[in-house]
């Protein structure tokens, strides 16, 4: 039992240096945008004064709120969409029967094989073909479908037994009536767990708008602190606020929604 | 009667709910697919007309030896980052495995926090640590009586500095889906070792590795999916540099048709880029499928 125990605390003083290694460099990152901007090189976590001069000199610049705004407006018109869509979808082919469902299945699951690079460069010819080149809608629609939302919602609405529906179907409600009063409700946790990793993912995008957006105040938040680095020529103190502002939003999501997270990233190692 | 209209109302309803994302598919991923290959099948600088090729690019891309010398970085970088990310992940979901739950969710947080990390803030954040002249690796370094290094800076060393931050953003995520297969093996498997006497390494290599084999074969598949992808770290820390000891795939794809505007010759490239990952995908799955007792 003893030694049962002394092995135990062993493994939690592992763990807990790998968690500090983890977290290190974030921890270095919120407190270099701390010091004043002439001692970011001076390293060490607390030898300088803290400010937050260099905060103030990145929000002061009126196009930086623009990028951020920008990222939230792409971000959140993604998720919105995609759980809305992914969920119609997943619920026709769990729950309705319908010709040709098992070739519209597979093909939805076989779009899931094509890497972005291949898609990458005709994509870039057909935004352009309906004028959307440099307009943040160019941005997000082709973000919006993805196969792997609509499996995992289709997998949920599978396992949702068929009482409920078949007692409104009696009743007479017609079939978006059942998925929109029945089966929505009942997703709320899919919902939250794909919402914040849809979320995640088009905040932290960063190809594709580089490719679409050439105009600055359409620039999203990725790609404008990219950029600092040849414009500030490597001024870290600045570079490194920008990018505690811009982790800022999904850090609280991440926090606040991390069990949802977590229960979503199990889904995807079923198959 | 009553019954095909109640089926034909089916039918409507159930294509009214797939339209918007049938829709969307077909338009961003079916036709762009198909729109590739015509791509690669022409010359065109993205303004002029279209001059048809026929395989002309292909057999252009045969001869291209910075194309390959891309790819040979990309699978460089593959054999690099896979296996680490494959080892370290299921070796921190063994070691969370056997303690407490509240334990184990509060370090299974801690591990997953570089994954609300963009890839260009996590290039930003190590790039700072990296810094030559005195960043806190080199510190770090001198206080251990080790030389300081180049790192992004050096040919030699720019590759896996690269893979390193890889690791730190992705660990976590696989970790969790490794966590997840152990968590699932019946307890009695265990059991019924133990009353054999079996010890922790025959328990790890009998029964946790052989039972975990689907979440194995997962994570290989898409961590080297992702490895083939990697672009935002590439791009934000070493620009493909120094020299081309970073030019990646995609990043070499990336530079030929937005930089030097090759739209036609980009798109057979991204094409090959697609049958090699679609080949290794495949080959791990058959091999890793076959491997069942």
């Amino acid at each position: 039992m003893k030694s049962k125990s002394v092995g135990s605390v062993l493994k939690i003083a592992v763990c807990s240096a790998i968690a500090v290694f983890m977290l290190v460099p974030v921890v270095l990152l919120i407190s270099s945008s701390l010091k004043p901007p002439d001692q970011v090189m001076n390293l060490g976590l607390f030898n300088s004064p803290l400010t937050i001069e260099s905060y103030v000199t990145v929000m002061k610049e009126d196009t930086f709120v623009q990028y951020m705004k920008n990222s939230f407006i792409v971000a959140g018109t993604v998720t919105i969409s995609a759980l809305l869509f992914h969920a119609m979808a997943g619920y026709a082919l769990a729950r309705l029967r319908f010709v040709g469902k098992d070739a519209v299945f597979s093909w939805i699951l076989s779009t899931m094989m094509v890497p972005f690079s291949v898609l990458m460069i005709p994509l870039f010819v057909i935004v352009k073909i309906f004028g959307l080149l440099n307009t943040l809608l160019g941005v997000i629609l082709p973000f919006i479908p993805h196969a792997y939302g609509i499996f995992l919602f289709r997998q949920f609405f599978l396992g949702i037994p068929s009482d409920l529906e078949e007692a409104a179907t009696i009743d007479g409600a017609s079939i978006i009536g059942i998925f929109y009063r029945i089966f929505l409700p009942l997703s709320k946790s899919i919902m939250i767990a794909l919402g914040a990793s849809f979320f995640i993912r088009n905040w932290n995008n960063y190809l594709w708008p580089l490719v679409v957006l050439r105009d600055r105040r359409l620039w999203l938040i990725q790609v404008a602190i990219a950029a600092y680095q040849h414009e500030y020529s490597m001024d870290w103190s600045r570079v490194l606020t920008a990018c505690v502002v811009a982790i800022t939003p999904i850090v609280i999501l991440f926090f606040i929604f991390q069990n949802y997270l977590v229960e979503g990233v199990k889904l995807s190692g079923i198959k | 009667m009553m019954k095909t209209n109640r089926k034909l109302y089916e039918n409507l309803s159930a294509y009214f709910l797939l339209f918007p994302d049938l829709l969307l598919l077909t338009m961003f991923v079916f036709i762009p697919v198909l729109g590739s290959f015509y791509l690669s099948l022409h010359k065109w600088n993205g303004l002029s007309q279209m001059i048809f090729v026929g395989l002309g690019n292909y057999r252009r891309i045969f001869r291209d030896l910075a194309w390959w010398h891309s790819v040979g970085i990309s699978f460089l970088y593959t054999l690099m980052y896979v296996p680490a990310v494959f080892a370290v992940a299921l070796a921190l979901a063994l070691l969370l495995s056997n303690l407490k739950a509240r334990i184990q969710g509060l370090f299974g947080t801690l591990y997953f926090v570089p994954f609300a990390v963009s890839g260009i803030v996590a290039s930003f954040i190590w790039k700072f640590l990296y810094s030559p002249k005195n960043g806190y690796i080199n510190q770090a370094l001198a206080f251990l009586g080790v030389a300081p290094q180049l790192w992004l800076g050096s040919t030699k060393q720019a590759l896996i500095s690269v893979v390193i931050v890889s690791l730190w953003m992705h660990v976590g995520f696989n970790m969790i889906i490794f966590l997840a297969g152990i968590l699932d093996i019946p307890a009695n498997y265990y059991e019924a070792a133990e009353i054999d006497g079996a010890r922790s390494v025959t328990k790890f290599f009998r029964i946790t590795f052989p039972l975990l084999r689907n979440t194995n074969i997962f994570i290989l598949i898409t961590s080297s999916i992702l490895s083939f992808q990697v672009f935002d770290q590439v791009k934000a820390m070493t620009n493909g540099g120094p020299g081309d000891a970073t030019n990646v795939s995609v990043f070499h794809i990336y530079r030929q048709a937005f930089e030097m505007f090759h739209f036609g010759y980009s798109a057979s490239m991204a094409f090959v880029l697609f049958m090699i990952i679609l080949v290794i995908s495949l080959l791990q799955l058959n091999v890793l499928k076959s491997s069942r007792d």
